[in-house]
Parts: structure tokens; sequence; C-alpha cells
């Protein structure tokens, strides 16, 4: 029982928060409390959404990671995350034709969420997908349930629905991509703006670009703060500036790190697609 | 607006797709359920639409006396006009409707936050100081009370402009590029059951929304019992759920007080049907539900506060501009060899004799024709035909009547309402037009059709089996879906429609194989209380499954299935 009032708990300190669900801009998750949906401990995050930019939440580490992955690519315009399967009589309707217990609290039916409601440009228009996300390990005969619910509720709507699990996240992409995240927006460190920007950017890629892998970057970096007598970092921060606005471009798939070398690719324009795998 | 399906024409109202009219108004941009209102009609369209009179040619008047009878009869379903106070009701229903809608945007955050607390726990908590509900939902609904004599056309005219000028439930699949789907039932209208408690009432509620939507809450709530607040909690969440735009109820003077505290929770769950939730309600009633306003409103009316607007309606005035127009027009509708033209007397006459309640009326007239193309010669009607009639048929209502335009004393039409007429049946005008009348009644019909059946209920099902065999290769299947018809009809139904319904099923069966044969035979199969899990090729538990034979994971499984997929296959979606 302290397993449920605890899921109620969470349910209602959301409520008091403001938090439910929604779409389009004012777009905010509501945590659902049933059985399928509860955060591990010490795993909500939030994070400043490059697409919708708005706080996203995400319940597990692959959760979040599964969203790095999702701000990366460029033609994802739009992601709803704890997205609510409506109306409730649809998915109770589901299970029943199913034999299947439908998500609950208390013996009341609740609310079905997914992960990840996922808007797509594509040469068609947009298209929307949706993609969960769950740990190999925990697909148990439950979670296979609630899935079907999931797999059926969307069929009918001619939404794709797929799940994700650790496995087939591209894990050092992932990784390269939370090394740069912060990045994306100035205003997380105050002493850069466009301006000091525009004045370094082609000393500080030539620096990079002409060491040919051969120096650390943040040697490099370190180096280009002093010829300008700028604070300490701040050449580290615009480089992954430039990457995370895709102006400055970099073989993803190889693991970023502070003390290795980094071969930067030529100056360009804001690209269109991005080759990941 | 796009009518859904030609199978659907049974039903009470227009079901329709979704289109969305530009608001002027800023509260009610953005909402779809309000967008797809369809857009107000004018005052003179609305005359246009809702004006009905029973078909007339001249020919008519060549038939014989039985036909004309039949004829006569037509008046009381097909005569009806409009008043100006009808589009005001309009006018006010319309708001209604939409300002209800304005606290229940399907976009918002809001909206699904409650579905997401439960509308049990929303309706045990009631609302707070500020009138937000658990949710911090703040509700706009409004509700409407509309009392008056019975006959004046109450129910009526709500009927009438519901089902002509809204479609009763819109279909959303898509709004702005987005995925939308939902149902609205934009009115649902049901009764106060005579004599009985809310329960009852909740019951007609499901069995309403049911055939609307062929849902089976009536199954799943309805023959449950509980207590009446169990009852009305989950009444509540179903009005939620199918998006209510209005309920109404009518007949709210049978709510008896004796019936668990019958009055005094009607209007409690009135009023939080409309505050907690937001429905907007309308209750009709007669004089007789005059004690649930005078008491219980006027408790009620501090939580309320100016959310009620009363519409009394009391019978017409003589020298009124409605009555007038409304006996004039009535009077072209004659049957009668002879046209007798509407003098001053006889509107006198018809006024002092029905009070001028329009059903009493109408039915009036219907019978002084009647027996006056029984009369024959010229078949002519006078003030003293008129008298005759009604002193045969409206004795007792006369004795009021004269008590109340006298002396006019409200109290006496309540007494009013505790009559009912002793109308001569229109069967008496049939047997003495000494024609076999047996197959002019629907009643007679069915009882007839019904006893033939039973005493050749074998032939009939042979007929029906050697009919599907036609259309169904297997024996077995075709008597059962023969027998399934058969029994569903009731035995009353004819063969036509039996031999139609027939025809739809294996049409239908064609498209399926032959292990789903026996569910498509009967709906209700499917939603019983313990179904089996039916397991698909492509159910994910089926994959599982079969892959444990093969001793994969179930990742593994899903995999091969294409169900768990690769990240980057999101960019197949990009060209």
């Amino acid at each position: 029982m302290v397993g449920l009032n605890r899921k109620i708990k969470i349910q209602e300190n959301k409520l008091k928060n403001g938090y439910g669900l929604g779409t389009g801009e004012n777009y905010k998750p509501f945590i659902q409390a049933h059985d399928n949906k509860v955060a591990s401990e010490g795993w909500i995050t939030r994070h400043l959404g490059w697409k919708t930019k708005r706080i996203h939440h995400t319940l597990s580490s692959h959760e979040r990671r599964f969203l790095y992955f999702l701000e990366w690519i460029e033609e994802v315009v739009d992601i709803r995350e704890q997205y609510p399967l409506l109306p409730l009589s649809r998915t109770e309707e589901i299970a029943n034709e199913l034999g299947i217990k439908h998500a609950n609290v208390e013996g009341t039916p609740v609310e079905m969420t997914t992960d990840f409601m996922i808007t797509m440009k594509t040469s068609q228009g947009n298209i929307d997908l949706v993609r969960t996300v769950k740990p190999a390990s925990k697909l148990s005969k439950r979670t296979l349930e609630l899935f079907e619910i999931e797999r059926r509720f969307f069929q009918e709507q001619g939404i794709d629905w797929g799940i994700i699990t650790e496995k087939s996240m591209p894990n050092t992409l992932i990784k390269n991509i939370e090394w740069l995240y912060e990045a994306r927006y100035l205003d997380t460190r105050p002493s850069v703006n466009e301006e000091l920007i525009s004045l370094i950017e082609i000393d500080l890629f030539n620096m990079i670009f002409n060491d040919h892998g051969d120096t650390s970057i943040s040697v490099i970096c370190l180096r280009c703060d002093k010829t300008f007598g700028i604070e300490t970092g701040t050449s580290m921060f615009i480089l992954k500036h430039m990457l995370a606005t895709k102006k400055w471009d970099a073989d993803m798939n190889q693991k970023f790190k502070n003390s290795n070398p980094l071969l930067l690719s030529k100056l360009r324009s804001p690209i269109s697609t991005v080759h990941v795998g | 607006m796009e009518e859904w399906s030609d199978n659907l024409n049974s039903l009470k109202g227009i079901h329709c797709k979704a289109e969305y009219n530009e608001q002027i108004i800023e509260e009610h941009k953005g909402n779809p359920f309000i967008e797809a209102i369809p857009s107000r009609v004018e005052v003179e369209d609305f005359y246009e639409l809702l004006f009905s009179v029973p078909s007339f040619k001249d020919e008519y008047l060549e038939l014989g006396v039985e036909d004309r009878l039949s004829l006569v009869q037509q008046i009381k379903p097909m005569f009806w006009l409009p008043f100006p106070g009808h589009y005001d009701k309009y006018r006010a229903l319309y708001n209604m409707i939409k300002i209800g809608y304005q606290s229940r945007n399907p976009l918002l955050p809001m909206y699904n936050r409650q579905f997401a607390v439960g509308w049990d726990r929303i309706f045990e908590t009631g609302l707070d100081q500020s009138g937000a509900n658990l949710a911090g939902n703040i509700q706009t609904a409004q509700s409407h009370a509309e009392i008056g004599l019975s006959g004046m056309g109450k129910s009526k005219i709500y009927e009438r402009i519901l089902k002509t000028l809204f479609p009763q439930v819109i279909h959303h699949s898509q709004y702005n590029g987005k995925q939308l789907l939902m149902k609205q039932v934009t009115w649902l209208k049901i009764e106060c059951p005579s004599g009985k408690s809310i329960g009852a009432l909740t019951r007609n509620f499901y069995v309403a929304v049911d055939e609307l939507l062929g849902t089976n809450y009536y199954e799943k709530f309805g023959e449950k019992g509980g207590t009446i607040d169990n009852l009305t909690k989950r009444m509540v969440k179903v009005a939620a759920q199918i998006n209510l735009g209005v309920l109404i109820i009518d007949e709210i003077q049978n709510v008896h007080k004796a019936h668990s505290g019958g009055d005094e929770r009607i209007i409690n769950f009135i009023t939080e049907l409309v505050n907690t939730i937001g429905i907007p309600v309308i209750i009709i009633g007669t004089f007789k539900a005059m004690y649930l306003f005078e008491k219980s409103l006027a408790n009620s009316r501090r939580a309320v506060s100016d959310m009620y607007l009363e519409n009394i309606t009391s019978f017409l005035e003589e020298n009124s501009w409605e009555w007038n127009e409304f006996i004039e027009n009535l009077w072209d509708q004659q049957y009668t060899i002879k046209y007798t033209p509407i003098t001053a007397e006889i509107k006198h006459t018809m006024y002092i004799l029905t009070l001028g309640i329009p059903d009493v009326a109408v039915k009036l007239f219907i019978h002084v024709q009647a027996k006056a193309i029984l009369n024959g010669a010229d078949e002519k009607i006078s003030v003293s035909l008129i008298n005759e009639v009604a002193s045969k048929s409206l004795s007792i209502l006369q004795r009021i009547f004269h008590k109340i335009l006298s002396n006019y004393d409200p109290s006496y039409l309540e007494e009013l309402e505790d009559i009912q007429p002793e109308w001569i049946s229109f069967d008496e005008y049939y047997k003495k037009a000494k024609q076999s009348s047996l197959n002019l009644y629907k009643k007679r019909q069915n009882a007839n059709t019904r006893a033939i059946n039973q005493k050749s209920e074998g032939s009939i099902l042979e007929e029906l089996i050697t009919f599907a065999s036609n259309l169904i290769n297997e024996t077995e299947m075709a008597e059962s879906l023969a027998k399934s018809v058969f029994d569903t009809s009731k035995k009353n139904g004819d063969k036509q429609s039996m031999f139609k319904q027939i025809a739809e099923l294996a049409i239908g069966l064609g498209e399926k194989n032959s292990q789903n044969l026996n569910e498509s035979l009967d709906i209700r199969k499917r939603v019983a209380k313990n179904p089996k899990p039916k397991l698909e090729e492509v159910d994910i538990r089926f994959i599982v499954k079969q892959g444990e034979t093969r001793s994969l994971t179930a990742e593994e499984s899903l995999i091969e299935a294409g169900i768990v997929k690769d990240c980057n296959e999101l960019l197949n979606y990009v060209n």
C-alpha cells in the first residue's frame, strides 16, 4: 500500500504545481500514476527543450537519453512526452475486448499515457509517431499487456507506434548530445553573447581545424581563452554552442571529450539533415 | 454538414463529422467543441426551418372518408408553428451550449487533467471558494428551467430546435492538423420516469447514450446497483466522457418527494452536474414541478448564483398575436370536402374550449374535422359542432377552464395537470366509418404480425434459413444467422426487414474469415462480461509467446516483429 500512496501523492503534487496534459504550445505533461508510469527515484529530470522551448520531463535515464536523440534530429519539430491516450473510454474498451485489466488506481480506471508523441516534418507534411521507451529487462507480462492496448489504440488512428529499448539507442551520439546540450542557449553562460562569438569564432575554428587532431580540445580552448584574454572556459562553451546549433560539424559517432582532440568539419550554414549511425 | 451514415438515420439526431467555424468571441476561439457547433441561424431562416404543416393536395379531397380520416390524423404530428418567443429559446440554448463548452476545451491541459484526477474525486470534492473544482477548472455552464402547462409544447420546441438546428453527435478526427479523436454529443434529452427515483433517471440516461453511440453503459452501469450517490457519480462521469453539450431532463415533475428524498436530491444532483463538471442542464416540467423551484432551488440558489434562468409559460391570451396566428394557421388544415373559413365566433369558441393550449386545440380540431367528415353531406364545421365534440371529449377540462377564465388563480393550473382528458380515441371514428380498420393501426398491425408469426414461426424461420443459405455456403452458419435475426426481431419485425438484415450481415461476413463468424452475429457477445483474450498475430503478447517457444527473449521477438525499433529507424520517415 505504501507504493500506491506514493503514486497518488506524486499525482497530487503534480496537480498542485500545475502540471497536466495537453497539446501544442501549452503542452504540459502529466505524470500519470498507474502501474506502468512511475518514475524510478531520482530520475525525474528537466530540460529546456530545443524544439519546444519548454521544460521537458523525463521519468527515467532511458527516456532522457531518447529525448536527447530526438532533439538532435532536425526533422523532429515537436515532442510531447507523457502523452495521454484519450478518451479513456476507448482504452477501456480495448482493454475489455482483450480481456486485459486497464491501468487503474484503486480499481478506478485512469488515463493511460505513452512516453513520446513525436511530430516529424516530412516532404508529405507533418506526421505523428509514437515511441515508448522501456529497458528490455522490464518487458514484463503486465507491461506487454499495457503496450498492446497502446499499440491498438494508435493503430486505429493510423499512427506508427514502437518500443525503444536501451540497446537500440546510439550511445556515442547521445553522449555527445548530452555533452553539448546546455550550450544550445547562450543565457546558460552569462559572459557569452552573439557579439563575442562573432569576434572569435573564426579564430577558434581555425585553431581547432588546423591542429588536425593533435591536441586535446581543452588545451586548444584554454589557449584561445588566454590569447583573447577572456574568461576561462568561454572558448569551450562557444565550441559546444557552435556544435549544438549545428553551425560547426563534427563526427557525432566519435566520442567527444574535453581531454580528446576533435576533428571539426568545414564551417557551414545550418544543415537540413543529419546523418547518424 | 456531412451526414455520417445512412444506417444511422433511424437514430434521433444527426451524426456528422466536425467542421470548424471561425469564432468571433475571443473565449470561443481555438476550442474545437465550440468551433464545431454550426453557425447560428437568422430569425427568418429559423421560421423557415421550423415551420411545418401536413401535406395537402387538391386530389386529397377526392379521397374516401377513411383516407381523409388518416390525413386528419397527420395534423397532430405535422402541424407546428414557430413563435417569436421560440427564437429567444433558440438563442438561449445556442449560447448555453457554447458557453458550457468554454470551460471544456480538449486542447487545454485543464480538460485532460480533470480526466486524470478522476470525476469521482472531483464530484466528491465539489468546488472551492473560487468556484474551481479539484482540477482547478472553473465551470461556465448555466442551467435553465422551463415550466409550463402540459400541451404548451415546452418539450417539443426544444426537440425541434435541437433536431433541426444542431447535430446530435459530432465526430472529431483532426483539428489544425493534429489528431483529435473525440465524439461530442451536443445534446441529449431524457425523461424523468414517473414516480421513480433518481436511479431510474440515470438508467434512462445510459439507455439514451447507448442508443446514440452504440456503447454499453447501461450494461456497465445501469444494471449495477448502488446508492444514489454512486449512481449519479457514474452518470456524471459518462456525461463528461461523451463531452455532452446540454442535458435536457423532461417531465421533471415526475420526481417524487417520497423517493429517497427525491426533490432535494434531484436539485442537488442537477446543481452538481452544472457546477462541478460544467454541463448545462435544461429542466422541463409542468406547474406541478414548481415546488422543486420554490423550495429546493431557493436553497441552492446561493450556490448557483444567477445561473438559473427560469422561464414560465402559461396559456396563451385570447387577444394575443400568438393565439390568432396559431388558430388561423391551424384552421387551414382542412380535409373536409367543403372548406369552412374561420370566423371571430369560431376563434372565440376554440379559445374558450381549449384555453389556448396548442396541444388541446389541435386535438379538438382533429376531432371536430373527423366528426364533420363522418356527418357527411358538405362536411361543414360549425360552432355547434365544435361545442358538441368538446362537450363529449373535453367535459372535465371545461369545468376548470371555466374557473380559470372567470377568476384567474394559478392554483387551478396545478389542478389542470392532474386531469387526463378522456379523448374519444380515433378508433371510434374509424369504426363509425364502418370500415375494416385492422390494417390502419400500427399497434394493431404489430399485434397482428406477432400473432401470425407465432402461428407460423417455423415456416418463417424456414424461409429465412433458405434465404441465408443462398448467401452463405456453410449451412450451420446460415441457420444460426437466420435464427439470431429472427430472435432479435422480437418476433414482430416484418419479413422484408429480416431478409434485409440477413443480407447485410451475410455481406459483412464475407469479408471476415470463418473463425470470427460467430462474433459478428451479435455485437453484444463481444462486450460480454468476461471475454476470452483475443490474440491476433500482431498482438504483442502473442509475438512474445511465440518467441518463447524458440527461446527468444521478449526483446528479441519484438525486434524481429519490428515492434522494438532502432532509434535511427525514425529517419526512414525523412526523405
